[in-house]
């Protein structure tokens, strides 16, 4: 950590900022979908065993379906903008460990 | 528990040796990479994502859920929806707030984390306490679950299940440590993902993949008829519900066996797209349950043979209906496959409960607080496997002890507790700089009494186990009201506290968080 100028420091933290922010938004909008799901089977229960389909399938389907297969895909994309934050780290980290420790003149 | 026919005759016992062969060659072959500390604990950290992601689903996706899942969609429809989703939405809150700095922080369990820049000993004490806590409830209604379930597949009497289980497990865990643990479940992952794969297209295949055929087929025939296909009364009470909910979803990032998964593979963008692969496996899985439950319902109740069901009761219990339906579909060969599947999904499970224990027990307790973090590796090794055997063997009494006993509620605890102790001093610990070890300390245990004592007070345990008339808590899960003692207690502990120590927890936040974003590559870089 000592290689890492002030500079590298200030962007790392930057770089992190930016990914506990995404973290944090995908985690409330996960959470958001589950728990209004939950809340709306109790409270709302001809709602969400409403028919929206002509074969039968309910909201309360989609809505179920859908968080398990928006839980896979919005994970798929988040590791994909996760790992270019990742990839930035990364970089400084390995620019400043290579950085040739400057000798006296020549 | 009585002796009974098994249902699942020859096939089973044949596919179940040919599993249990090939789970102890492994197990011999693993051998040799679990000589020392790292390769015992993490199979060296030398597990791909892909792999790694497999053996999280094999240990994620238990034989209660599958069978579970499965019965309550065939007796209540669209409920059984409810738990497929609340064990799925977990993991996307693993990956986006824990697994990756969890693999940068830790080393061979997740108390190296919470107690990473806190008080050693009394931190890493409580998170081994909750970690074994977690590990026990589940562990005795995996163990109850495993022996009633053998009773009923195989005929075998109660007792002998439990003991094949647990020298089962014992053996895999003891002699072949990570490595073998991990390619039981990754062994168990894919019969398990195969099968139910297999039975869905046979399933839908028989309505020419029409929806709503499918659809008629079920209501048509079911007792509730179109009723199954909106929610019933398994959510009567919003707060309830909200309860559990929380449990399974921020249970699933405190599981000490699932958190452990993450130190098997090499860094932090290992750990994420492990957590991606397990993600997909469980959700293909858990869809995969709904379609087979309806299918049940068009097939079983239809079926006039009688071998199913009698007098519209499903013979064997409704734990076994995905067995029925797989005889239905492939006759006693695919009837054979799923029940050995079963009785492999129950090893790979009671496996990684056990390597965990074995963990929080050697590592935590015997290392980190005992010994000051300064035990002879050889000797933790040593105290490793001691606890694998002591485990299987308390594992076995406890089924036995728990036999008579109604034990529905021990996973909802399991979670309640890992959702309420470990959740919040993980989350603390990595992203709040004001955590401190009063906090930490005060905070989780009281989250862990409060779990414990309203669990008590509820009426899975004060009504039904009990038998009081009327429970002093009237919610059978704790979770929203633990969670939110553990929560407000450890941030207001932390901030109230002066001590020289809160000042020492403080100042140690900088060089962890620098760890948990950069990781241990860059880590490792810097110590050049």
């Amino acid at each position: 950590m000592d290689k890492l100028t002030e500079e590298d420091k200030r962007r790392v933290l930057e770089i992190a900022a930016a990914q506990n922010r995404i973290s944090f938004i995908v985690a409330f909008v996960v959470c958001f979908f589950y728990f209004s799901f939950i809340v709306a089977v109790g409270a709302a229960p001809d709602l969400v065993g409403k028919h929206v389909l002509a074969d039968g399938t309910t909201v309360g389907i989609i809505w179920g379906l859908g968080l398990i297969l928006g839980s896979i895909i919005i994970s798929y994309f988040f590791i994909k903008i996760n790992s270019k934050y990742t990839d930035e780290i990364e970089h400084i980290v390995i620019t400043a460990v290579d950085r040739k420790p400057k000798k006296g003149g020549r | 528990m009585e002796d009974v026919e098994g249902i699942s005759g020859g096939w089973s016992l044949v596919i179940f040796f040919i599993f249990v062969s090939i789970t102890l060659f492994i197990t011999w072959w693993a051998a040799r990479y679990s000589k020392d500390k790292k390769g015992f604990y993490t199979a060296g950290g030398g597990i791909t994502p892909l792999q790694n992601g497999l053996a999280i689903a094999g240990d994620f996706m238990s034989a209660a859920s599958f069978l579970g899942i499965v019965a309550l969609v065939f007796s209540s429809g669209f409920d059984g929806l409810l738990y497929s989703v609340g064990f799925l939405v977990g993991w996307p809150i693993v990956l986006v707030l824990i697994a990756g700095k969890l693999r940068n922080l830790g080393r061979f369990s997740f108390a190296d984390v919470t107690s990473y820049r806190l008080d050693q000993k009394r931190v890493r004490l409580l998170s081994a306490i909750s970690g074994l806590c977690v590990v026990t409830f589940y562990l005795i209604a995996q163990m109850v679950g495993a022996g009633q379930l053998i009773n009923l597949m195989f005929g075998l009497h109660y007792s002998v299940a439990l003991v094949i289980v647990g020298v089962l497990m014992i053996i895999y865990v003891a002699f072949g440590g990570m490595t073998a643990t991990t390619w039981v479940q990754i062994v168990k992952a894919v019969l398990l993902l195969f099968g139910a794969t297999v039975m869905a297209f046979l399933v839908l295949f028989s309505f020419n993949f029409d929806i709503a055929k499918y659809y008629n087929a079920a209501t048509s025939v079911h007792p509730k008829g179109e009723a199954i296909l909106r929610p019933g009364g398994l959510v009567s009470d919003t707060v309830d519900s909200v309860s559990l909910g929380l449990a399974l979803m921020f249970g699933t990032c405190g599981l000490p066996h699932i958190l452990l998964r993450f130190f098997t593979v090499k860094d932090e963008r290992a750990a994420n797209n492990s957590v991606v692969y397990a993600t997909g496996f469980i959700g293909y899985f858990y869809m995969l349950t709904f379609i087979l439950g309806f299918g049940a319902i068009a097939f079983l109740y239809l079926d006039n043979t009688g071998a199913y069901l009698r007098d519209g009761m499903v013979i064997g219990g409704k734990n076994v209906v995905a067995l029925h339906l797989a005889h239905y579909l492939g006759g006693d060969l695919m009837l054979g496959f799923i029940s050995a599947v079963a009785f492999a999904t129950i090893l790979a499970v009671v496996a990684g409960l056990s390597i965990s224990g074995a963990n929080n027990i050697a590592h935590d307790i015997y290392n980190s607080v005992i010994k000051g973090g300064k035990a002879d590796p050889a000797t933790e090794l040593k105290i490793s496997k001691i606890s694998t055997f002591s485990i299987g063997i308390f594992a076995i009494l406890l089924g036995i002890a728990f036999e008579k006993q109604n034990v529905a509620y021990m996973v909802g605890l399991a979670f309640a507790i890992a959702a309420s102790v470990n959740f919040p001093i993980l989350l603390y610990s990595i992203y709040w700089r004001g955590l401190t070890t009063n906090g930490a300390f005060y905070g989780g245990w009281a989250g862990l009494l409060t779990v414990v004592l309203l669990m008590i007070l509820s009426p899975s345990i004060w009504v039904e186990t009990l038998g009081f008339d009327k429970a002093i808590f009237p919610y059978k899960n704790p979770a929203l009201f633990s969670m939110s003692v553990s929560f407000v207690l450890i941030y207001l502990v932390s901030k109230f506290d002066k001590s020289a120590r809160a000042e020492v927890d403080k100042s140690g936040f900088d060089e962890q968080y620098y760890r948990a974003v950069t990781g241990s590559g860059a880590s490792k870089s810097l110590d050049h």
